[in-house]
């Protein structure tokens, strides 16, 4: 009877042991919030994402992803946190099938953890394009869902009034008593009765495909990771490869990759849509092709999906939402705009070539046909060298007093040049400036024998194409800090109103946090709804369900 | 033999017209390898070639050291091999893969770090000093509110002729110099010599407590490591406001 005593106290204390590491793991894993169960294709996914503390060693870059059921990436942002909070979006393609779709997020330094954990979301997707939408997947791996914690004891979501009409302030407050939580999120949305049934927070396991990309922690920056091979032969080339970014003239980096050809850079303080200019450098005719590796993890194991039948009264509100959403953009238009902002300042505060010992204003002056003429007249230090039809540029180096007996560094807009043609027909009203430095300067382990920058007033940079082994890329960094916008529009009663997104923002832990939202024209189940993060790590949620008629 | 001649030719040939079509390209590459790829940031610098005199005379420590470089962007570099030129105060480093000296671009310089012997010795570059902008190095011998600061120089003294080791006959003698300095961030440089007179006058207004303290604790400020104690002391009894 004591042995069976002993042993059964053993198990007891071994599953209230593991019960307590299942708890805290939200503690050492990113937990993923959106802001709706369901989206339809060409819509926009709000997500925010508590980043734990001991966590924040990885870097303060994180890395949403959205995926498929067959761990296909659909696409990715990179979003930088605040204290421990990261918040971005994904656009959802308009062509995206119908389906189950999973919200992930990784810091970049977490790629050689072995399987990498995180608690992230699944959505529902509506094909806006898809007639009849019959039967849907739902997880069947049941172990994977997580079930949040009833919080109806800690948190309270108090309402003004009990009966709501469409268009009606909706004013309330959340208390959260004398219970700390270390992150809250709440929302309000009018439910789809199936994704809201089916979809939830899922424990992933991810791990990394991309052989390759180091785990280098991202600060204030994004990796971007891509190889080289021979165009030819198809086999990977370690030629160092050069790159500029336009919209930073100043900006210029370089990598020597290994026998595999990959490639890796690191974009400090980059937001938004870069341009990419890859160069590998290449001795005679030799062509290479450039490719980019994305960033992302996949699932470490494949969900098991049932299907399910979608009963007539949800597939009828299924396709209100698929009009709903059309109406909406009607007459809402789209909050987010596709624009190519790009900023990145320059991380060294001064051009990579160090700061020119001339710097020419060629409209200071008058105007020259040609570019012999500019470096005759205004380049002093500066040969141009004209012989049997063929262009030398020579630079003086100031600390030998003699010119020096090799092609200085050519740039044209901040992207290395091989040909001295180029030059050739630029006049002086073409040019903004030019810096000449006269020393024999060194980047990393890169030296230059003097370094000839142009800056052309137009920055199409078109006369790339006349050079061969030139990649242009357009790369997303870091994503501009952007909000959601869930108000009903201006323009007032006059127009339909097809929101049924009306909250998502995180609660201050104060004891009471007030809310208040207009409803729109749509009528339905509101949900009001909590979902925290404690202390211990363990994920709770409470909500209230309102009819509005 | 003749065949022999014939294939050494064409190959430095080939290297020949190898190595001047790489030149063409305006960057020499030279030996690189994963170690020239810090993802971080790169070294920026201009190539330098020491004349014998620089070598001989204005140079610290007497041979290449390793040390650290910390920009003012945060990008570190470690295990570099370096030297201080103190005439032109300047950070001179040894690229091991190009094998070339390079003198650090100054103005994107926060702090250097070198092993001299047994100690590791700490530069910083101090770019204001009584809100006049600066662009010094000085090595950091205590960092507090009150901090010790050191300033090198070469010293440049006319002597009597003299043939020196390499058989040249000079008429100057250079001779390192060291000027210390209390820095604080309000009041920049002030300097100082190492003594307790020194010391006392630069706090007028606790120079009871300060004689009391540093007899209690038997400092006799007459060196570095002196001062710098009695520095502490000062700033752990707050003697230094």
């Amino acid at each position: 009877m004591s042995r069976a005593f002993k042993i059964l106290f053993l198990v007891v204390m071994v599953c209230a042991g593991l019960k307590s590491m299942a708890q805290t793991t939200a503690n050492r894993e990113l937990v993923v919030f959106t802001d709706r169960d369901f989206c339809i294709s060409g819509d926009t996914l709000w997500l925010k994402a508590y980043v734990p503390k001991e966590l924040q060693r990885y870097g303060n870059i994180v890395h949403l992803q959205l995926e498929s059921q067959t761990g296909n990436l659909i696409a990715s942002r990179a979003v930088k946190y605040n204290n421990t909070q990261a918040e971005g979006f994904i656009a959802v393609p308009d062509s995206l099938q119908t389906g189950l779709y999973f919200v992930h997020a990784f810091f970049n330094a977490q790629r050689n953890n072995g399987v990498l954990k995180c608690t992230g979301r699944s959505v529902y997707v509506y094909n806006r394009f898809e007639e009849a939408i019959e039967r849907l997947p739902v997880v069947e791996d049941k172990a994977a869902v997580v079930t949040p914690e009833s919080a109806d004891n800690q948190i309270d979501i108090y309402l003004e009034d009990k009966n709501y009409r469409r268009r009606d302030e909706v004013k309330g407050s959340i208390n959260t008593g004398d219970n700390e939580f270390v992150y809250m999120v709440a929302s309000a949305r009018i439910i789809e009765p199936f994704s809201h049934k089916n979809s939830g927070f899922m424990n992933f396991g991810m791990t990394d495909r991309n052989a390759g990309i180091p785990p280098f922690p991202e600060e204030d920056g994004v990796l971007i990771s891509g190889s080289l091979s021979d165009r030819e032969t198809g086999d990977a080339a370690n030629n160092l490869v050069l790159l500029t970014v336009t919209g930073n003239e100043t900006y210029f980096d370089y990598y020597y990759p290994d026998s595999t050809g990959l490639f890796h850079f690191f974009l400090p303080d980059a937001r938004g849509n870069a341009n990419l200019i890859l160069q590998p450098l290449a001795v005679g005719d030799k062509l290479f092709d450039i490719e980019l590796t994305p960033n992302f993890m996949s699932a470490a194991e494949q969900l098991k999906f049932d299907s399910t039948f979608v009963n007539p009264k949800q597939a009828e509100i299924i396709e209100n939402s698929i009009k709903g959403t059309f109406f909406n953009k009607l007459f809402r238009g789209v909050s987010i705009t596709s624009k190519d902002d790009f900023e990145m300042p320059n991380p060294y505060g001064m051009p990579f070539y160090g700061r020119p010992d001339n710097h020419i204003v060629p409209d200071l002056f008058i105007d020259l046909p040609s570019f012999k003429e500019i470096s005759r007249e205004l380049l002093i230090g500066f040969q141009y060298r004209d012989r049997n039809d063929e262009v030398i540029f020579r630079m003086l180096d100031y600390g030998q007093d003699r010119f020096f007996d090799t092609e200085p560094l050519r740039l044209i807009n901040g992207i290395p040049v091989f040909k001295n043609s180029f030059f050739q027909d630029l006049k002086s009203t073409d040019i903004t400036f030019i810096d000449l430095v006269k020393s024999e300067r060194i980047f990393g382990d890169l030296r230059f024998n003097g370094v000839l920058f142009v800056s052309l007033k137009d920055k199409s940079n078109g006369w790339l194409a006349q050079q061969p082994n030139i990649f242009q890329l357009k790369v997303p960094c870091i994503e501009f800090p952007k909000q959601a916008n869930y108000s009903p529009n201006a323009e007032g009663r006059t127009q339909p109103d097809t929101r049924r997104q009306f909250l998502n923002e995180v609660v201050d832990n104060d004891k009471e946090w007030p809310f208040s939202f207009q409803l729109s024209d749509v009528k339905g189940d509101l949900e009001i709804k909590v979902e925290a993060v404690s202390k211990s790590g363990k994920l709770y949620r409470t909500s209230k369900i309102i009819s509005v008629q | 033999m003749s065949g022999l001649i014939k294939y050494t030719g064409v190959v430095l040939g080939v290297l020949f017209a190898f190595i001047a079509k790489a030149q063409d390209m305006g960057i020499d590459t030279y030996n690189l390898n994963s170690e020239s790829n810090k993802l971080q940031g790169k070294m920026l610098g201009e190539v330098l070639t020491l004349n014998a005199e620089v070598n001989s005379y204005f140079l610290y420590p007497d041979d290449w050291v390793p040390g650290a470089v910390k920009f003012v962007n945060g990008n570190v570099f470690e295990n570099l091999r370096l030297r201080y030129q103190a005439y032109s105060d300047e950070l001179i480093s040894y690229n091991d893969n190009g094998r070339f000296l390079y003198q650090v671009e100054k103005e994107l310089v926060e702090s250097f770090s070198f092993q001299d012997g047994n100690k590791t010795r700490k530069f910083v570059r101090l770019t204001k000093n009584n809100n006049q902008q600066t662009n010094m190095y000085l090595e950091e011998l205590y960092k507090g509110a009150v901090s010790l600061m050191v300033n090198w120089y070469i010293f440049e003294q006319s002597v009597s002729p003299y043939k020196d080791r390499n058989g040249i006959t000079r008429a100057v003698e250079y001779q390192l110099h060291k000027d210390y300095y209390l820095y604080t961030e309000h009041d920049g440089l002030t300097k100082i010599r190492l003594n307790r007179a020194a010391l006392l006058s630069r706090f007028p207004e606790n120079q009871k407590q300060i004689r009391k303290l540093l007899r209690q604790n038997g400092i006799h400020i007459n060196n570095e490591f002196s001062m710098v104690n009695a520095l502490r002391l000062l700033i752990e009894n707050n003697l230094t406001e």
